[in-house]
């Protein structure tokens, strides 16, 4: 009964946060956003099993179109525990360290056959500002000095249950005041007349993300007790302007499966325009993920 | 039949033998009242009330229990004259002393009835300070008055014999204050369960964190009783108000540690609110309304024995939330509410015998709406919702009161709910609750007493539960994770959780000179949840000097039950064991007259295989692997004054614990330094000032050191550094309580405000942290909070 109390406390407290520090759903500075899973000859599942292949993208933004980082990623099984972010229990079965670039993170590994198929698999990684990682330090980690941010990525293999699956933000899957808005290669510096939709500064927008019945995987029954659906957690990030939030939210019981969220354009643009990217990823908390990025031009 | 049912069976047999059986020995035992040499009153007078008052038709019949020193320990209204004659008389009553009651030339504890009579001042009295309620009369120069004469003794009216039985002392520190004072402690609103704060042991706890914090112990490994029954929370909303009316307190009795083999399944303290039996031929109300709450009293004979009382109370929280605050103002709307009621009916069956029914009950509820997810934890999200409610019948039967031989066997029986829902993460556990407790007392001879009981805690739940794993209660500072980066779980809905405890404990009380008294003790303890059996010896020793000081002394062992999750499949670990501490403490009291005492205690107690959580909540999930130390010491000074009281208490302590043999850290609300100063007196005129000042060491914190990006959730895991290695500032906060009264007929009248945090300390409570834990800043409490309040009472 105790912890009942906990969670009326939690409700308690949380009604006395008011806005986070520093702004979430503005790109300020190089981070990772999102990761995706896809297993070899089959993109759509989210999880390998044992003695299957599978590579892992992680979506990095930053102020810049092409930051420059180098990273470092591991593949390995994961340590008993629930709390936390995972940690390796032995040698990683993969790895990669690179030098800096702009490339996307990513890893490709192969599960070892005698794993648990209801194991947990760990990708631990770093990202090193302009610098490359200190190669084969696990988890990864930076040179002394480095600018470093690390990563994690936890994967519950499925076992006897039937495997997640990645859900998906089709090309039309984002709109933009009501209307379709197409990805476009990012630039930097002046953007206007480049082919981008051209918005005044100062102006309110609405983004609307939709998806689709098939991204919300069924859940085992486990006694009723659980969501018999997943549920799907929407993030959206601007480079520029005011986003009112960064995350949205569809249960697995919600009939609505759009999502939508206010931009306000930022001011003080030069002639030329200044170019501003978003990011949207979905995910089903079990590892399943999809993520895309577009752009606006901001105007005078 | 099952196993569970076999065990219920069994124990509800014991307490019903229990009961049966025990009366008939107290009559065996019984020794008559003629040898007994009532008190004699030195310093009782006529209550003089200003020239020209009115004066009633005839005095107010009152009970004393008188202490073996000749001192006044409580005073009750027998036959009233009316609230304003009646608490006159109470005032008075509590000033006299007496030759104390002897049996066999010993001093005893007795209880008598007394007639306060009450006469006018004669002219050259008319410049003193008037008595409350009646109007200051003109100077007038007299000459000198004759003061007023004592009582003889035969204005003692119906002594009966009611001698008490002295029961065994219980426990080496006992602090009590009474109800007035309670309810005008500053900085409670009036609430008397709050008034703890005001004595040494108890820590600051935050709003929304639980019960109190008693000599270093954790909020679960105290417990609070109502009439020797468990209750499961103190506060509603974890420190707002007490899930009872102040009326119906009728005696608060804090026990930091070293406590009595009547309590049990904790390892920390005991806190027992002991109801207040209403009497009189009159009816009695009151209302209460202020900024938090509005309440409802009422008590009312039913015939010659029976006398009941009620009282309701709800908050008034959500109506201010409704109509005052914006809903931009937040992006969640609240509502949150409580309520609570008591209802008592108690039968004097003759003058030994009472039969007590108690009702009562209480809710919590919070409704919020998130309209966006926050940033900083994206699992919160839509309605979040939860109650935590229980309900119970009580029915309770004294026999042999006043008597050397007495009993009291009752039983409990209610239902618990606690609800909760956020977001798509829930848990309801409700069921069944049953306690019991039979207690039978007897003095053998003058120098040898005893007191044997049995007591039994049984919850019998259903449940479901869909949430993160939980951790260790205290010492972990990943239990503040943001939820959406914690595994979930799901269990229940298949079998009952059953929490079946009985209890059985024997002290004695032995006195080989009056002076000195020995006091061993055992409780033993089943935990059927657990099938584990404890043992617990305990031991208190007390020396009393005839100027009025007290050495005392104690050790004993203390077993803590379990939270009941803690031992359940999938969650928990099914083979884990109750765990134990050693309490130890020692210390002086002084007395000064009847109006002041000073006391030193210095303890001591050491945590033997402590609960906690396994290192990453892998499998057993918890083991019987932590140990902890908690020392210091505790001072205390209290004046009572003519009109008001003046209180100090300072604590010093150090409380640590340590998990698989690791260092020890400091315990999650260890506060080095407690400092309490708080003071209340009348200005006259219906005037009262009160003041109540806190400074307290910070609570301990862990500093965040890095942060992980976890691809799985899209938020940021914080890497703490070395658990509670970090301090907070000082608390330091002043409430001032300010009231007015009127006397208008029999109605008492009050206006009050009771202004917590006077001066609007910013006291830090805790940190927010931005999404990537690369910046903090402090969570300050609340704010200054003045609650306006109307009382009127009848």
């Amino acid at each position: 009964m105790r912890a009942s109390r906990v969670i009326l406390v939690l409700a308690l407290a949380s009604s006395a946060c008011g806005d986070p520090l520093v702004s979430v759903e503005r790109i300020a500075s190089l981070r990772a956003l999102g990761a995706r899973v896809e297993v070899e000859g089959d993109p759509a599942r989210a999880l390998p099993l044992p003695g299957e292949t599978a590579t892992v993208r992680f979506l990095v933004a930053a102020p810049e179109v092409a930051p420059s980082f180098g990273f470092g990623l591991v593949a390995c099984e994961a340590s008993p525990g629930e709390v936390g972010t995972p940690t390796c229990a032995g040698e990683p079965f993969s790895s990669v360290y690179t030098e800096p670039a702009s490339d996307a993170p990513a890893l490709t590994f192969t599960l070892p056959d005698a794993m648990a198929a209801d194991g947990r698999v760990a990708v631990l990684g770093v990202l090193c500002e302009g610098e490359a990682p200190r190669t084969g330090s696990v988890p990864p980690v930076c040179n002394d000095g480095a600018i470093e941010h690390r990563v994690s990525l936890g994967l519950w293999l499925p076992g006897d249950e039937e495997p997640n699956r990645n859900p998906n933000l089709a090309e039309d899957a984002i709109a933009f005041d009501g209307e379709p808005l197409a990805a476009t290669t990012p630039v930097e510096g002046a953007c206007a007349g480049l082919g981008f939709v051209e918005v005044p500064e100062r102006t309110n927008h609405r983004f609307s993300v939709a998806l689709r019945e098939g991204d919300r995987d069924a859940l085992p029954a486990e006694d009723g007790v659980g969501p018999s659906r997943e549920g799907l957690q929407v993030s959206h990030f601007s480079t520029s302007g005011e986003l009112d939030r960064a995350f949205s939210y569809v249960s697995g019981n919600d009939s609505e499966l759009s999502v939508s969220v206010d931009w306000k354009a930022p001011h003080g643009i030069g002639d030329g325009g200044h170019p501003v990217r978003f990011f949207f990823v979905v995910r089903d908390f079990r590892g399943g993920s999809a993520f895309t990025e577009r752009s606006l031009c901001v105007v005078p | 039949m099952s196993p569970v049912i076999f065990r219920s069976s069994a124990l509800l047999a014991v307490l019903l033998c229990t009961a049966l059986a025990l009366p008939a020995f107290a009559q065996e035992n019984e020794v008559g009242a003629e040898t007994v040499v009532p008190p004699r009153p030195k310093n009782a007078s006529r209550v003089r009330v200003p020239e020209g008052t009115t004066l009633p038709s005839g005095g107010v019949l009152l009970e004393l229990a008188i202490t073996e020193r000749g001192k006044v320990q409580s005073a009750t209204v027998i036959e009233s004259q009316g609230p304003k004659w009646d608490a006159l008389a109470l005032e008075r009553a509590q000033l006299f002393e007496f030759e104390p009651a002897q049996r066999g030339g010993v001093p005893i504890a007795v209880k008598v009835r007394y007639l306060a009579e009450f006469e006018l001042e004669p002219p050259a009295q008319s410049q003193s300070v008037a008595e409350p309620g009646f109007p200051p009369p003109p100077p007038t120069p007299a000459p000198a008055a004759k003061p007023p004469e004592p009582l003889a003794a035969g204005h003692l009216e119906a002594f009966e014999g009611m001698t008490t039985v002295e029961a065994p002392p219980r426990e080496v520190t006992r602090r009590s204050v009474d109800r007035e004072t309670l309810e005008r402690v500053p900085g409670t609103s009036g609430d008397t369960l709050r008034g703890i704060e005001l004595m040494p042991g108890v820590a600051r706890t935050s709003l929304g964190f639980g019960d109190p914090i008693l000599r270093g112990a954790a909020f679960n490994e105290s417990q609070t009783f109502l009439n020797g029954t468990p209750v499961p929370f103190l506060y509603h909303f974890g420190g707002l108000k007490s899930f009872i009316n102040s009326r119906l307190v009728d005696r608060l009795d804090l026990y930091p540690g070293n406590f009595s083999p009547r309590y049990g399944r904790v390892a920390g303290g005991v806190i027992e609110v002991r109801t207040r039996d209403p009497e009189g031929d009159d009816f009695h109300g009151a209302v209460d309304l202020n900024l938090i709450d509005s309440s409802v009293y009422a008590a009312a004979p039913a015939g010659d024995k029976v006398n009941v009382a009620a009282a309701v109370r709800r908050s008034n929280i959500d109506f201010f939330f409704e109509n005052f605050v914006p809903e931009d103002a937040y992006s969640i709307v609240a509502a949150p509410t409580y309520y609570d009621y008591q209802l008592l009916g108690v039968y004097r069956v003759d003058a030994a015998t009472r039969l007590r029914l108690l009702g009562y009950g209480s809710r919590d509820s919070i409704e919020l709406f998130f309209r966006e997810p926050p940033d900083d934890d994206p699992a919160i999200a839509g309605r979040v919702e939860g109650s935590l409610e229980f309900h119970r019948l009580g029915l309770e039967l004294e026999t042999g009161r006043g008597t050397r031989s007495s009993t009291t066997v009752g039983v409990t029986a209610g239902r618990i709910v606690a609800d909760q829902h956020f977001g798509e993460l829930k848990q309801r556990f409700s069921g069944l609750e049953l306690h019991g407790r039979a207690e039978t007392r007897h003095e053998l001879h003058e120098t040898l007493n005893f007191a044997l009981g049995a007591d039994f805690f049984g919850w019998f739940l259903d449940g479901r539960y869909h949430g993160p794993r939980p951790g260790q209660l205290e010492g972990d500072p990943r239990n503040n994770d943001p939820l959406a980066s914690r595994s979930t779980i799901s269990v229940g809905g298949e079998e009952r959780i059953d929490t079946i405890r009985p209890a059985g404990y024997l002290e004695l009380g032995f006195r080989p000179i009056p002076e000195l008294l020995l006091a061993p003790g055992a409780r033993l303890d089943y935990f059927g949840d657990l099938r584990h059996l404890s043992v617990d010896p305990r031991f208190a020793v007390r020396y009393e000097f005839p100027q009025g000081t007290a050495l005392k002394a104690g050790v004993g062992y203390y077993t803590q039950a379990l939270e009941f999750w803690q031992s359940m499949p999938v969650v928990g670990n099914p083979d884990i064991d109750p765990w134990r501490a050693l309490h130890t403490s020692a210390g002086v009291e002084q007395r000064f007259g009847d109006h002041a005492e000073i006391g030193v205690e210095g303890f001591y107690k050491h945590l033997e295989d402590v609960v906690v959580g396994t290192p990453n909540r892998e499998e057993p999930y918890f083991e019987n692997e932590g140990e902890g130390r908690i020392y210091g010491a505790e001072f205390s000074g209290r004046a009572r004054l003519e009109d008001g009281f003046a209180e100090v208490a300072y604590t010093i302590s150090r409380s640590e614990r340590r998990e698989y043999e690791n260092r020890y850290r400091l315990f999650d609300q260890d506060q080095t330094h407690i400092l309490v100063l708080a003071a209340e007196h009348g200005l006259g005129g219906g005037f009262r000032l009160g003041a109540r000042y806190r400074l307290i060491s910070g609570n301990p914190t862990t500093p965040v050191e890095s942060s992980v990006y976890d691809a799985t959730t899209g938020i940021y895991v914080p890497r703490y550094g070395a658990t509670n290695s970090e301090r907070g500032p000082m608390f330091h906060q002043l409430d001032v309580r300010f009231e007015k009264e009127w006397h208008i007929g029999p109605v008492e009248l009050a206006a009050y405000i009771d202004v917590q945090n006077a001066y609007n300390a910013q006291n830090p409570q805790g940190y927010r942290y931005s999404y990537d834990y690369s910046e903090k800043e402090a969570v300050t409490g609340l704010p200054i909070f003045p609650n306006l309040g109307l009382r009127g009472e009848l």
